[in-house]
């Protein structure tokens, strides 16, 4: 009994005193708006490329468009010039930064956007917004993001959460002080060995990123990851859509003159999902893309793309590559000419 | 839902207030029936009705035990057929299918509908075991069978402990179950630090540990300095992770008046591998002793033409841990791991070490320590290898380092396992030099403090960032 009411009394002492210090050193005041704080420094990497390279189309996605679409090659047989904006690691939410906050503020607006995805990513709003991910979106956030969010995060807590992040400054700021404790292990030991914070970084880089992964633990890495996208929520096409970024997305193009091009790439994991929900949920998805006059391409069940193109679960070989860049200008320039006769 | 999730202390907190404002023992225990049947058909809903089916079955070839005495161990053998066929079928079909479908193919049938991927259950390993020491006990005549399928519905699915235990026996949790509850304030003291204990160990040490961890062994080639720290991370993850399971589970079922086995009880402290295996999941070691190792014992000792002393002390812990090894999953890695303990045990015990050893003066004392804990961190080795093919590779052709950049990470990762442990080496020291105080309040508020920053701040994503 003692021990507990000690306990008691000794968190409210500690939680007291983390309020006036967390309030105090990151700036924020309580009670505040629940949800992460984004900066006000946009970068205008995007902006520049456009600037610089003047290119008709731009195409946005993940690392399987850095594997998937060669856009010299693209620019070749479609005769159109293309820049690929790839971004390893990005989602929906990334895309979205990448089109309100660069492509559509740039002074050279391309005619065209296409967004590679696969299956479900794009009504999926919280995919890879946290962690390491904030770090990425917060580059392209400006302060005020209200779409962003809404939808990547408010959306997704639930009443208690929001509760905790507008009350509680230990709560609100936890991924600050976390991200400075994960930096202070990762870096302190290490500088006392003359590494210092690039060098520590590289090091990692080095023995992780770039090295070989055990083939099995990486398919059970991405088998893992891609597993929200298979949920019985985000494969309910119509509760997500209204969730979702594609609506505004959509809109910024239209109101730009700018034509959205989606083209859902395959993988192999979706053969290991509910066939059946993934067709209702694309079928729902096309209907609603040709409602709103967007063009869609669909290779997510290409018989053409057989296993032996695949690296990985999720990624093209070479010769993937070399062969999806010529479907996909192919099945442009169908769908371009049909869409310039309309 | 797990016991880290909102949803699941939203559940308990219902079941909780439900389970002490009815009072009444019978209606308590249907309400604990019914709260452990909704967690688990929200883990796998087809999996409730095996759980279900599986302890009727028990529940009647229990009884047909008792009223037919002379067919007792054919019941015994169609429960254990039954429950180890369950298991099996689940546990390692995945492992052997492609093996049989190559061997069908060969001769030139068509095997396709052998490539269904079959989920295991959760918590089906433990509660086969659990059913199973019931059904020993009572073929051997130790044991009533229960006459309260109820009751007896509710020890098989208590619900803290069905995924993962602690693995408590029918003596000790039945008389439980039938008994009295009444709501005391001493449920509560002893709850919560165990409840803060494992939510700091999963979510703040395990967590933290896991992604680099993973990284390591996701590596095809990593060098032997980023191998050992991977496996020290790993021994202090799996610790945490496993115990901190433990101390929920104990804690929320004290919340509702049960008191629950310990499994851990300071494990690498362990100075011989008999020793280790009486402090790391206790009663999992206590089922293999009772049913595995003692049969076979007593089997040996029992034969006409006497087996010599070194085969006497070899074989029961060598067939004991290989079974250990099988139970922990289908797969080589588990297999060697077992039999690595077998053989660790064995020689312990033909150089005259035995599980209670205690060397003489304190560097004696100190060099047992090292090397058991280097055995115990070698044996997570195997373990945690993605394969043996990978094992033997790193052994046979990896350099001891790439280069400065692996000293590098090495050091990162060290100093990550060795601060993230800090917390848990406190607490043996507040167990073994604090017994009252300010210190130790102060110390549960900390951690207290330390899951509020780390719940849902979590960067899981790392190994997967590159995409």
């Amino acid at each position: 009994m003692r021990s507990i009411l000690r306990c008691l009394l000794l968190f409210s002492v500690l939680i007291a005193a983390t309020w006036v210090k967390i309030s105090h050193s990151y700036d924020l005041e309580f009670p505040r708006a629940p949800g992460p704080a984004f900066d006000n420094q946009v970068r205008k990497l995007y902006i520049s490329k456009l600037e610089n390279d003047e290119p008709d189309m731009v195409m946005l996605g993940d690392s399987t468009l850095l594997d998937g679409v060669d856009p010299d090659r693209l620019s070749e047989l479609t005769g159109i010039k293309v820049s690929s904006f790839d971004a390893p690691g990005s989602a929906s939410a990334f895309w979205y930064l990448v089109l309100k906050n660069n492509i559509v503020e740039a002074e050279h607006k391309p005619k065209y956007v296409l967004i590679l995805f696969r299956d479900t990513i794009l009504t999926a709003p919280g995919y890879r917004v946290h962690g390491s991910y904030f770090v990425q979106l917060d580059e392209f956030a400006r302060r005020n993001e209200p779409v962003l969010l809404e939808q990547a995060y408010l959306n997704l807590m639930n009443p208690l959460e929001k509760f905790a992040e507008g009350t509680f400054p230990l709560y609100a700021a936890r991924v600050q002080i976390r991200r400075e404790t994960d930096a202070m292990i990762r870096y302190s030991l290490t500088s006392w060995l003359g590494c210092n914070k690039e060098c520590n970084d590289n090091s990692m880089y080095e023995v992780f990123t770039s090295a070989d992964l055990e083939p099995g633990q990486l398919q059970s890495a991405i088998a893992a990851a891609e597993g929200y996208l298979y949920t019985d929520r985000q494969l309910d096409f119509e509760r997500q859509i209204d969730n979702s970024f594609l609506p505004e997305m959509i809109h910024l193009t239209q109101e730009n003159n700018i034509q959205l091009v989606l083209v859902r790439l395959k993988t192999l994991i979706t053969g290991e999902q509910d066939p059946q929900a993934i067709e209702r949920y694309v079928g729902d998805l096309s209907e609603y893309l040709a409602e709103q006059n967007v063009v869609f391409l669909d290779f997510g069940t290409d018989p053409r793309l057989i296993n032996e193109y695949y690296a990985d679960a999720l990624h093209l070989t070479r010769e993937g590559e070399a062969l999806f860049t010529e479907m996909l200008a192919e099945s442009l320039k169908v769908a371009l000419k049909k869409e310039a006769g309309k | 839902m797990n016991f880290t999730s909102l949803t699941f202390w939203l559940f308990f907190a219902l079941v909780f207030s439900m389970y002490w404002l009815v009072r009444e023992g019978r209606w308590q225990n249907t309400l604990l029936i019914l709260a452990s049947y909704v967690f688990y058909t929200w883990l796998s809903p087809w999996y409730a009705v095996l759980l279900g089916v599986s302890t009727l079955a028990d529940f009647y070839l229990a009884r047909q035990m008792k009223q037919k005495n002379n067919s007792a161990k054919t019941y015994l053998a169609l429960s254990s057929i039954l429950s180890l066929g369950v298991l099996a079928i689940f546990k390692y079909y995945n492992f052997f299918n492609t093996q049989v479908a190559e061997a069908l193919t060969s001769v030139g049938l068509s095997a396709d509908w052998l490539f269904i991927k079959v989920f295991l259950p959760a918590g089906l390993s433990f509660y086969t075991l659990k059913k199973l020491a019931y059904m020993i006990d009572v073929s051997r005549g130790t044991l009533e069978p229960s006459d309260d399928l109820l009751s007896f519905a509710l020890f098989v699915s208590f619900f803290p402990q069905i995924v993962a235990g602690p693995m408590d026996r029918y003596q000790k949790l039945m008389p439980q179950i039938q008994g009295k509850h009444i709501w005391q304030s001493g449920f509560f003291y002893s709850a919560w630090p165990l409840i803060v204990m494992g939510l700091f160990k999963k979510i703040v040490v395990a967590d933290s540990i896991k992604p680099i961890v993973d990284r390591v062994f996701g590596l095809d080639h990593p060098s032997m300095v980023l191998i050992i720290a991977g496996t020290l991370g790993f021994t202090l993850e799996i610790l945490a992770d496993f115990s901190a399971y433990t101390d929920l589970s104990r804690g929320v079922a004290q919340l509702l008046g049960f008191n629950t086995s310990e499994n851990f009880n300071k494990p690498y402290l362990s100075l011989t591998p008999t020793d280790f295996w009486n402090r790391w999941h206790i009663t999992l070691s206590a089922w293999l002793r009772d049913y595995i190792f003692f049969p076979i014992r007593r089997a040996l000792l029992r034969r006409k033409e006497p087996l010599p002393n070194w085969l006497l002390l070899s074989i029961p812990p060598l067939v004991t841990m290989f079974i250990s090894g099988i139970w922990h999953g289908a797969g080589l890695t588990y297999m060697i791991w077992g039999l690595y303990y077998g053989v660790l045990i064995a020689g312990y015990q033909l150089i005259g070490l035995r599980g209670d050893w205690k060397p003489a003066g304190r560097l004696k004392t100190f060099f047992a320590w090292l090397i058991m804990f280097a055995l115990i961190a070698f044996g997570w080795l195997i373990f945690r290898a993605p394969s043996m093919t990978w094992l033997a590779d790193v052994f046979l052709h990896s350099e001891w380092t790439h280069g400065r950049e692996d000293w590098i990470v090495t050091s990162i990762l060290l100093s990550r396992t060795i601060l993230y442990s800090l917390p848990l080496v406190i607490k043996y020291v507040l167990d073994q030099y604090v017994p009252g105080g300010f210190i130790r309040p102060f110390y549960y508020a900390v951690l207290t403090l330390g899951i509020i920053i780390f719940i849902g701040s979590g960067t899981s994503d790392f190994i997967y960032f590159q995409f």
